[in-house]
C-alpha cells in the first residue's frame, strides 16, 4: 500500500490536475455503498471533482451527464448493468470515457467492456495508481 | 378394578387370573362355603362391568343365591332388570330335555356367548354348579369340561365350576382337577388353590416368555431410538452436505460479496493516507476514511459470520426469527450469481410480519436452494427474460408464505409432489436432494412447501411457516418495502 501511495507521490510531478481543480466532473455509478463512498473520497483527496450514483438509472436520469469528462463504472450491479450504462450512452451520442470496475474474478465480462469501448477493467480492489492514471488520461481527453 | 390382561375374580385367595379363558373348579362341602366365594365372584363381575351368569344348583335355589348377592350388591334387582346378571337353574341349563348332551350343551354356549357378546359386553364370567350330574353321565360330563376348554379359548371369558365333595369319589376329583386349570378347595378352614404342574409349568413358561418378551421388546426399543437418533444424524449430514455443495458452487460469486467491503476498506485507505499527505493535513477527512475502514472491515467479518454458518454443521436451532432479514442475508449471498446470470431480481416482501421461529441456517438453505433452482431453471430462456421475483405475505391464519417465481421454461412434471421426492431431479447434474432436503426441513418446522405453475411462464415455489406463539412475536417492524433491489433489502440487513 505505502509502494503504491510512494508511487501516486511520484507521479504527482508528471502533470495532470495538480492542486487545482479539473472543470469536469468525475462520475461514480456503483450499487454498493460502501465503494462509492470510498472512491468519492479517494478521488477528492486528488482534488477531483466527483459525482455518485447509486445505479445505472440514476445516472442516466442526470441533468448534468454532458458535465461528466469520466465515469467510473460498476461492472456488475443488479438493475442495470456497467455495460448497459456504457450501451444508453452510446445510443443518446454521448461518449464519456469509462473505466470500468468489478469485484468478480470473471474475464468475460471485462472482455465485453473492452469491446464496448471501455478504456480499461480494473478488479476489485482497484490498482489506484492505474486508475489515477486512467481518470486524469480521460479529463485531458 | 379389571384391566387389559386380568381379571379381578373377587376370590381373595386367586387374586387376578389372565383375561382370556379362565376355566377353574371349586370343592364345597356346604352351602356357606358356595356363598362365601360366588358372591364375591359375581359382584366383583357386576362391577368390573361384566356380564354375569350365575348357573344355580342345590344346596342353593335361586332365591337363596338372589338373596344373597342383594346383601352384598344392593341395586341387584336393577342388575337383573337390565339383563347384566343372570341367575338361571342348573337343571334348566344342562339338562334340557331331561337329559344331559355334551355336544348340545357346548353348542349352546357358543350360542349364548354370542348372545351376549352381540349386547356389547367385552367380559362373560359364568359360574355353574354340577350337584344335578348323575353317575352315568359322569365321564360324558369329563369330556363336556374338556370341551368346554376350547369354547372358553381365548375370549374374555371366567368360568368357576363347582363341585360337591361329598359327592366326588377320588377318580372324579382327579377327572376334574385335569379338566381345569386350578382348583379351589377349603385346607383346614381356610380356602386355597391347587395348581397342576402343568398349570404351574405353563405358568413359569409364560412369566419366562414375559421376561424374554420384555427384554426384546427393550432391545427393539433401543434399535429404534438408535436408527431414529442415526436417522435424524444423517439428515443434519446430508443437509450439511447439501449447503456446502450448494455454497461452493456459488464459490466464485460469493466471493465477490466479501470482496465489496475488502476493496472499499483499501480504497478507503488510499484516500486517508492521500488526505495525511495534504498541505497541511486534513485529518477530519483521514478520520471518516479511518471510520469507514473500521465499517467495511466489519461488514467483511459479517458476510463471511453469514457463509461459515451455512456451511457450519451444527444441531438445528430454535430461534425467532424475521424472514424478510433471513430473505435479505441470502440474496446478498446470490447477488453475484444473479449478476453472472443476468437474472433480475424484485423482492416483495410484506411488512410487520410476525416473527417464526426455527433454525436460521436451515431455513435460509431452503430459501438459497429456491434460488439456485431457480436460476438454473433459467438460465435455458433468453437474457433479457430472466426475472425472479421472491416475496412474503402473512396468511389469512396468521403464518408466513414464502414465494419464489421464476421466469423459466416451467415444471415438465405431471406430479408436482414428486418434485420433492427424495433422488428426484429434473436436471442433468442434479443430485434429487435438494427439494427434498428443503421438504423435510419446512415441515420439520411445522410448515408445507409445494411447488405450483405460473399463469405466465415459469414456476412458483412456496411454503408456509407458523408464526412463533410467544409474546416478543408480534409485529415485528419490517425493513424491507415493495419491489426494492436485493442489493437495498441486504444493506438494510447490515
Amino acid at each position: 500500500m505505502s509502494l503504491a501511495m510512494d508511487q501516486l507521490r511520484r507521479n504527482e510531478g508528471r502533470g495532470g490536475a495538480i492542486g487545482g481543480r479539473d472543470p469536469r466532473v468525475i462520475a461514480v455509478v456503483d450499487d454498493d455503498q460502501g465503494f462509492r463512498d470510498a472512491l468519492q473520497r479517494f478521488l477528492r483527496a486528488f482534488a477531483f471533482e466527483v459525482e455518485v450514483f447509486a445505479s445505472g438509472e440514476d445516472f442516466l436520469r442526470s441533468s448534468r451527464l454532458d458535465a461528466f469528462g469520466c465515469v467510473i463504472l460498476d461492472l456488475a450491479m443488479l438493475e442495470m448493468s456497467g455495460l448497459e450504462v456504457q450501451q444508453q450512452l452510446a445510443a443518446r451520442g454521448l461518449r464519456i470515457p469509462a473505466v470500468f470496475v468489478t469485484a468478480h474474478r470473471d474475464d468475460h465480462l471485462g472482455q465485453r467492456a473492452f469491446a464496448a469501448g471501455g478504456l480499461a477493467v480494473l478488479g476489485k480492489p482497484v490498482d489506484h495508481v492505474e486508475l489515477i492514471r486512467l481518470v486524469r488520461e480521460a479529463l485531458r481527453a | 378394578m379389571a384391566t387389559e390382561t386380568h381379571l379381578k375374580t373377587g376370590i381373595d385367595v386367586v387374586g387376578d387370573v389372565a383375561a382370556w379363558g379362565a376355566h377353574f373348579c371349586l370343592f364345597y362341602e356346604t352351602k356357606e362355603d358356595l356363598l362365601d366365594t360366588l358372591i364375591s365372584y359375581c359382584k366383583s363381575g357386576l362391577e368390573s362391568e361384566e356380564y354375569c351368569l350365575w348357573i344355580v344348583a342345590e344346596p342353593l335355589t335361586i332365591d337363596e343365591a338372589r338373596d344373597a348377592l342383594k346383601e352384598a350388591v344392593p341395586n341387584l334387582d336393577q342388575y337383573l332388570a337390565d339383563s347384566r346378571i343372570e341367575i338361571a337353574p342348573a337343571r334348566e341349563w344342562f339338562l334340557q330335555g331331561g337329559t344331559f348332551d355334551g355336544a348340545r350343551l357346548t353348542s349352546a354356549w357358543y350360542q349364548k356367548l354370542a348372545e351376549i357378546s352381540a349386547k356389547g359386553y367385552a367380559t362373560i364370567r359364568v359360574t355353574g354348579d354340577t350337584t344335578w350330574l348323575a353317575k352315568k353321565d359322569w365321564n360324558h360330563f369329563c369330556d363336556y369340561e374338556d370341551g368346554l376348554n376350547e369354547v372358553i379359548g381365548n375370549r374374555r371369558l371366567a368360568v368357576l365350576c363347582t363341585y360337591p365333595l361329598a359327592a366326588c369319589g377320588a377318580p372324579q376329583i382327579l377327572d376334574v382337577v385335569r379338566t381345569h386349570q386350578f382348583m379351589l378347595a377349603r385346607r383346614n378352614g381356610n380356602w386355597d388353590v391347587v395348581e397342576t404342574a402343568a398349570l404351574k409349568r405353563a405358568k413359569a413358561e409364560l412369566n419366562q416368555l414375559n421376561d424374554e418378551l420384555e427384554r426384546r421388546v427393550a432391545e427393539r426399543t433401543g434399535e429404534l431410538v438408535r436408527a431414529s437418533e442415526a436417522l435424524q444424524e444423517s439428515q443434519l449430514e446430508l443437509a450439511h452436505v447439501n449447503r456446502v455443495t450448494t455454497m461452493g458452487q456459488l464459490a466464485a460469486s460469493i466471493s465477490h460479496e466479501v470482496m465489496q467491503p475488502i476493496a472499499a476498506a483499501i480504497t478507503n485507505g488510499y484516500a486517508g493516507l492521500r488526505w495525511l499527505d495534504s498541505q497541511p493535513p486534513d485529518l477530519e477527512e483521514v478520520r471518516q476514511a479511518l471510520d469507514r475502514i473500521v465499517n467495511e472491515g466489519n461488514r467483511a467479518t459479517d458476510v463471511i459470520d453469514r457463509i461459515r454458518a451455512l456451511v457450519k454443521k451444527a444441531p438445528a436451532r430454535s430461534d425467532q426469527l424475521n424472514i424478510n432479514e433471513a430473505i435479505g442475508e441470502v440474496i446478498a449471498l446470490t447477488r453475484g450469481e444473479l449478476v453472472k446470470q443476468d437474472v433480475s431480481v424484485q423482492t416483495q416482501l410484506a411488512q410487520d410480519l410476525p416473527l417464526i421461529r426455527g433454525d436460521r441456517v436451515q431455513l435460509q438453505q431452503v430459501i438459497l436452494n429456491l434460488i439456485i433452482n431457480a436460476i438454473e431453471a433459467m438460465s435455458g430462456v433468453g437474457k433479457g427474460s430472466r426475472a425472479l421475483l421472491i416475496a412474503t405475505e402473512q396468511e389469512p391464519s396468521g403464518g408466513v408464505v414464502v414465494s419464489v417465481q421464476d421466469s423459466g421454461p416451467g415444471l415438465d412434471v405431471e406430479d408436482l409432489d414428486r418434485l420433492f421426492e427424495a433422488f428426484y431431479t429434473t436436471k442433468p447434474g442434479g443430485m434429487g436432494m435438494g427439494l427434498s432436503i428443503s421438504r423435510s426441513v419446512i415441515e420439520a418446522h411445522g410448515g408445507r412447501i409445494w411447488a405450483s405453475r405460473n399463469v405466465g411462464p415459469g414456476a412458483t415455489f412456496q411454503f408456509t411457516l407458523p408464526v412463533a406463539s410467544t409474546p416478543e412475536a408480534d409485529a415485528w417492524p419490517s425493513q424491507s418495502e415493495s419491489n426494492v433491489g436485493p442489493v437495498a433489502a441486504a444493506e438494510r440487513t447490515r
